[in-house]
């Protein structure tokens, strides 16, 4: 099956400056080299703790950081050799739910004209616009009738369903989710998840699914795909990386769920991490998890462990394993 | 429905504007501001049809003439005259064509450039934005008056210098606000989602953040306005601006104040109208920013 969204090695620093004549002073590396295939109607959960360079990546990917190295290729087509310009249809296809529902509708703007004027860049509903954004506010569960309010007036995971609307509205086949429900009760967290399902089976849709929250990463993604500083160290299908991790950060986190049962919980081995994260500006040689690593080997310290299959789809980077 | 269809029946702006009354007439001091103003404006315009006398010319039968609540004085001149005769009233409402000319014009120039400057400056920010603040911050360690005595000096008094020497300045307090306010909301992920759906530059300066940044500006803009027609009537005072005898409020003070402690009402009273138009304008600039603002629908 050819895959709707490849990604290839990618890469984003950031410049470290100093000083009023900006010097730069070092790289930060948020994403160093990332390689992923996203397939038709799947979810692909990316998880991994903060500041390990997910979000980053996500945006990274549909352009609102420049690249500094790799590419993403859309149905074949690579996407980081375009212009602005000709970037307009990409971002037709590739569309974002952004974190904070309060930073990210606009606070001046009904949610109507906030879903209008992705119709408006597009040129699309021309003539319709109204009854379009009476349909995708339907659609998400609001009501067309909300159309003339704004955002101030709805409640967290009611903003987080005008996000879906507003991402809705140009058609995309790729919605990069940014840690979409992490901010909402967990009890609105649940609904909003449970719209993002019955989306992507109505309408097709193919999820980046970014999170930290490994149990709705589960419950929603077919595969999972585990990030530390800046690299994948663990690609999965989602039961197998849940029952079965194979690298020792995956194995760490995965101990990290709680259980709830509390007999069961009580009872839950969980695997301590001591060490420091490396540095992203400066990192060390071999294995970046090397400095937190309980099985860390000699040989980690120094070579960095390239990504095998171990069959099954299921991904490593890690020395000890196959 | 039948509710709905009426309601849409409505133009768009007019519903728009009336609901904008709504809000603005919740904040009271802000219609009194609103009154204030308006009075002074509409007697500014019809000035030559509202005064039986002749601002300029002396009448030196009625010199240094109290208000009319004082013994001597009568309803003829109801502010009195001064020291040549001339009518208090009549001065005070022509003087105001020229105050609130300069206010409003100075801070319509200072705030359209400031604010696009702003906007430029915080969005793009980098070397841009290095040199157009170190342009504003050149200005700013300039003491506002010495300065504008300096040109005028150079120009000239008279209204239009002074309106350049005002406003060669003036831009730099909207466009400091401005930036700063777009740095805050440049970061936005409401922001981030318009450039994800493949908005420009433009459209998300003027569209998404401009609207937001727009009720300081609001602020601002009123807060100097009001300074403004304080600076004229300062530079006037000093005569610098607009030359004896024409009326300006700066200038009827200035004469006045050799009679201040025989006739105080000479300059009194147009400094009381000075202070009742900062005043104004000021209550207007606080509604409008609640007003402007939907969350507090």
């Amino acid at each position: 099956m050819e895959p709707v969204l490849e990604v290839r090695d990618l890469q984003k620093y950031f410049p470290v400056t100093r000083g009023i004549r900006q010097k730069t002073g070092g790289m930060l590396k948020a994403v160093d080299g990332i390689s992923f295939d996203l397939y038709r109607g799947e979810t692909l959960g990316l998880v991994g703790e903060s500041g390990c360079g997910k979000t980053t990546a996500g945006r990274t990917i549909v352009r609102l950081y420049e690249p500094t190295g790799g590419t993403v290729r859309l149905h074949g087509q690579d996407i980081f050799s375009l212009s602005e310009k000709e970037m307009l249809p990409v971002r037709r296809q590739i569309q974002m739910i952004f974190q904070d529902p309060y930073s990210s509708l606009n606070p001046r703007m009904t949610v109507g004209d906030t879903i209008t004027e992705a119709l408006e860049i597009h040129g699309l509903a021309a003539g319709r616009r109204n009854e379009r954004v009476g349909e995708l506010l339907d659609m998400v569960g609001l009501g067309h009738e909300m159309a003339g309010r704004y955002p101030h007036e709805f409640s967290g995971g009611q903003r987080q369903r005008i996000g879906v609307a507003r991402a809705l509205a140009v058609e995309p086949q790729v919605i990069i989710c940014d840690e979409p429900v992490s901010a909402l009760d967990v009890s609105i967290q649940a609904q909003v998840i449970n719209l993002l399902e019955e989306l992507q089976e109505k309408l097709g849709l193919t999820y980046l699914f970014i999170s930290h929250d490994l149990a709705v990463v589960r419950h929603i993604s077919h595969r999972v795909a585990v990030m530390y500083l800046g690299k994948l160290v663990e690609v999965a299908p989602s039961d197998q990386i849940y029952d079965n991790p194979l690298h020792p950060y995956t194995e760490a986190l995965m101990s990290a769920i709680p259980i709830p049962d509390p007999k069961v919980e009580s009872q839950r081995q969980r695997i301590i991490l001591t060490g420091d994260v490396a540095s992203p500006i400066d990192l060390p040689p071999g294995c970046r998890f090397a400095s937190r690593c309980p099985k860390v080997e000699d040989r980690c310290r120094q070579e960095e462990p390239a990504m095998v299959d171990v069959g099954g789809g299921h991904l490593v980077a890690c020395h000890l394993v196959g | 429905m039948e509710l709905e269809q009426v309601l849409y029946q409505e133009s768009p702006m007019w519903s728009a504007l009336r609901d904008f009354w709504r809000l603005y007439r919740k904040n009271r001091l802000a219609v009194w501001g609103l009154a204030v103003i308006a009075i002074m404006v509409i007697a500014a315009i019809f000035a030559p049809y509202l005064t039986p006398y002749h601002p300029e010319k002396p009448d030196f039968t009625a010199l240094r003439k109290p208000p009319f609540w004082m013994p001597g004085g009568s309803l003829a001149h109801p502010l009195g005259t001064d020291h040549l005769g001339r009518d208090m009233l009549t001065r005070i409402i022509h003087g105001g064509r020229i105050s609130l000319t300069v206010g409003l014009v100075v801070i319509f120039f200072a705030t359209s450039v400031g604010t696009i400057l702003g906007l430029i400056s915080g969005y793009y920010g980098g070397r841009i934005d290095a040199v157009i603040q170190r342009i504003v911050d050149t200005l700013l360690s300039f003491p506002y008056l010495i300065l504008a005595t300096a040109l005028v000096a150079v120009l000239g008094p008279g209204l239009q210098n002074m309106l350049v020497a005002l406003a060669y300045k003036e831009w730099i307090y909207p466009c400091r606000v401005v930036r700063s306010e777009v740095l805050a909301a440049k970061n936005k992920e409401y922001v981030e989602a318009a450039k994800a759906a493949g908005a420009g530059d433009l459209h998300i300066m003027f569209r998404e953040i401009l609207p937001n940044v727009f009720g300081s500006v609001i602020v601002v803009a009123t807060l100097r306005v009001a300074w403004v027609i304080l600076m004229e009537a300062s530079l006037s005072f000093l005569g610098l601006g607009v030359e004896p005898p024409a009326p300006a409020w700066g200038t009827i003070i200035s004469e006045g104040r050799r009679f201040i402690n025989t006739q105080w009402w000479i300059s009194t009273f147009p400094g009381i109208a000075v202070l009742l138009t900062a005043l104004g304008i000021n209550l207007i600039g606080e509604g409008l920013r609640d007003a402007l603002d939907p969350r507090m629908r």
